[in-house]
């Protein structure tokens, strides 16, 4: 398998994707890494970037951020509503047999199960807020992480398109641009490092998407310049 | 000098005859002329002014202006202009200048090679302007058409009286001027890796601030914001309605956001 084919993949093998499990997809990658040290650094790169996320609490992101997954959300949640539709048709038949039924309840009867709705009804709305906060937080660490992977990847494409014309640049525009590349580097660096110290600070996050942006479209303007 | 010529003689050997004397002048003359033509030539083309105009639709027009080093300068005109006009001027270096209009209408000016080239370009107010330059300034004033403008290495960026509702300014290690009123649903993004960004909003303006910045700190003068979230290097907040973005970001350098006198 080549070096390109298992970054495809790489991030759905570290998820456990069941699309890999199915074939012999997941028996190849594993291969892959054990003969190939840059792409197992990349796994555990990955790893640690998935240990990190889920070791984060829950907290309001900055609205910066949040504005981003929001369409991404709404969009699954429309995925979800017409997957879920079909099944109003099974219910259709019930409900009328339902509705045609003659109920007789009593007072006490009628109170009871009132009360018993209201409490069914908060502690269900209870529940399911709290399970909505943790689930789109988890959304939005996931999103993160396929933002980071997406802008990692355009990089590492970049890259290699430069790096084979980069022998015939102008020494001087090679330095330049070296030393800014560099420079860009530490900072990755330095910010990874800092959200070692603090895994749950999200301006931290932010910060690295900015800097891995910065540096795809350095690697964007340069291809424009046609050195 | 050349009194060998006159005594009759030459300086490698025994006194020569009139014939032969002119035949020396003669050969030295055919010679040294051509190189001098030669030697003389890539100064005049240096010196030489490139212009170009292009014909497009009224209230039109899209520009790319790709340069390696030198200013790039755009000159905004009447909206209802139906030209595009490139001036262009080799500083030095051996560059070359290319200008096209592509099927689409899209004027685009290529500089390849190495040295420094002025860019000026007068174009409607209202066209599409994607400006790229390794070294050297981006000026634009009073233009109302969408911007992009980047600068890979050293040079500011100078936005003045705008009134576009998409501008991008980005230098890595220059900075990014810009001074306008912030148009509704307009997108502003100024970035700079190690420049400072400066940016001046009449006192009334409305919109939706997103500043960060990692060394350089946070000079947000006296606009009546208000904050949805504070750091010392993040700031998220709101001025007016909040009717247009503005995202300011500079992994070192400063951000000065200022009411315009």
């Amino acid at each position: 398998m080549e070096c390109r084919t298992v970054r495809i993949s790489l991030s759905d093998y570290v998820d456990g994707q069941p699309s890999l499990s199915g074939g012999n997809e997941m028996r190849n990658i594993e291969d892959h890494l054990a003969s190939c040290p840059s792409c197992r650094s990349l796994q555990l790169e990955l790893n640690e970037i998935k240990t990190a996320a889920r070791e984060l609490p829950l907290r309001t992101p900055p609205r910066a951020l949040w504005t981003r997954i929001v369409n991404e959300i709404e969009i699954e949640h429309l995925v979800v509503a017409a997957e879920v539709q079909p099944v109003s048709g099974l219910w259709a038949g019930l409900w009328g047999r339902l509705t045609s039924f003659r109920f007789t309840f009593s007072l006490p009867q009628m109170a009871g199960v009132a009360a018993l709705a209201v409490v069914l009804i908060t502690v269900t709305v209870l529940n399911f807020r709290g399970q909505n906060s943790e689930m789109d937080f988890t959304r939005l660490q996931s999103a993160l992480i396929r933002e980071e992977m997406t802008k990692k990847a355009e990089i590492d494409r970049k890259m290699a398109a430069i790096e084979e014309r980069k022998a015939n640049w102008d020494p001087a525009f090679r330095a330049d641009f070296e030393r800014q590349l560099n420079r860009i580097e530490e900072s990755i660096k330095q910010c990874r490092k800092n959200l070692e110290a603090s895994p749950n600070d999200l301006n931290q996050v932010q910060r690295m998407l900015d800097l891995y942006e910065e540096k795809r479209q350095l690697l964007e303007d340069v291809e424009r310049l046609k050195w | 000098m050349f009194e060998w010529m006159k005594a009759g003689s030459s300086p490698w050997g025994p006194p020569a005859s009139a014939p032969v004397r002119l035949f020396f002048i003669g050969s030295l003359f055919l010679t040294v002329s051509p190189l001098l033509i030669l030697l003389g030539m890539p100064l005049a083309a240096q010196a030489q002014p490139f212009t170009r105009s292009f014909h497009i639709a009224p209230g039109t027009g899209e520009v790319e202006v790709i340069n390696q080093i030198g200013t790039i300068r755009i000159i905004s005109t009447d909206t209802r202009s139906d030209r595009i006009s490139v001036h262009a001027k080799r500083l030095s270096g051996d560059s070359r200048i290319n200008s096209l209009q592509n099927s689409s209408g899209k004027v685009i000016i290529e500089v390849g090679g190495r040295g420094t080239v002025e860019i000026e370009v007068v174009v409607p107010a209202v066209a599409r302007l994607d400006l790229l330059t390794y070294k050297g300034n981006i000026e634009v004033s009073n233009h109302i058409g969408q911007i992009r403008a980047r600068i890979v290495s050293d040079g500011d960026i100078f936005f003045t009286g705008l009134r576009s509702t998409n501008v991008e300014g980005h230098s890595h290690y220059g900075n990014v001027h810009f001074s306008g009123v912030p148009v509704n649903q307009g997108d502003y993004r100024f970035k700079s890796f190690a420049g400072r960004l400066d940016v001046k909003f009449p006192s009334n303006a409305d919109f939706k601030l997103s500043a960060a910045t990692h060394q350089g700190g946070l000079d947000l003068g006296d606009f009546p914001l208000k904050y949805d979230h504070q750091m010392s290097d993040i700031v998220e907040a709101v001025s007016g309605a909040g009717r247009s973005k503005v995202y300011l970001w500079t992994q070192e350098g400063q951000i000065r956001l200022h009411r315009l006198l």
